[in-house]
């Protein structure tokens, strides 16, 4: 499960998007099937737990 | 090392003495894909906010159609839906997706984090 907020802004030419994202909040554990590190080593390279990304993306 | 094996795991090239090298073997296949995918927005709300639900799904089966046995590393069932919030310059956006353990694999890929051995 992931949440995120954004919050767009123009400045000019330039737009601005402040966002704010919360990603896997369950913190769940899982590895993806499609990668040959799920084979080559097992159990050490699971998808990321829960994380908050912040950040501005400017387009310009 | 070296690559030949003697037989029990050690290489000729090392007269017996050390471990074959593993080897990455890329072989070509006749194989077949057949899939699904279907995705969709609803608007739930649609005043000075709006509220939209996004639904998606796919599926997919591809199979060795000389052995018949499943390849590997093929993306598992998958289902997602969201709620995305809006109001002028400001969005949410509330996310969930699914996927189905794979267990269509071929011999010899592992489908748990701890392989059976």
């Amino acid at each position: 499960m992931n949440a995120s907020v954004t919050y767009q802004q123009k400045a000019g030419q330039t737009s601005l998007l402040w966002y704010a994202r919360a990603d896997n909040l369950g913190d769940a554990l899982a590895y993806p099937v499609t990668s040959i590190l799920t084979q080559t080593a097992p159990g050490r390279a699971p998808l990321p737990g829960r994380s908050l990304k912040v950040g501005v993306q400017l387009a310009f | 090392m070296g690559v030949t094996n003697d037989g029990s795991g050690n290489s000729v090239e090392s007269a017996g003495t050390a471990g074959v090298l593993p080897e990455y073997v890329y072989t070509q296949v006749q194989a077949r894909f057949t899939g699904l995918e279907a995705s969709g927005k609803l608007r739930l709300l649609d005043v000075a906010q709006t509220l939209d639900l996004e639904l998606r799904g796919d599926w997919v089966r591809a199979i060795n159609t000389t052995t018949g046995e499943a390849l590997p590393r093929i993306a598992p069932v998958r289902l997602g839906a969201a709620l995305v919030w809006a109001q002028g310059a400001w969005s949410a956006r509330l996310d969930a997706s699914h996927a189905k353990a794979q267990t269509e694999v071929p011999v010899g890929q592992f489908w748990r984090a701890t392989p059976i051995r």
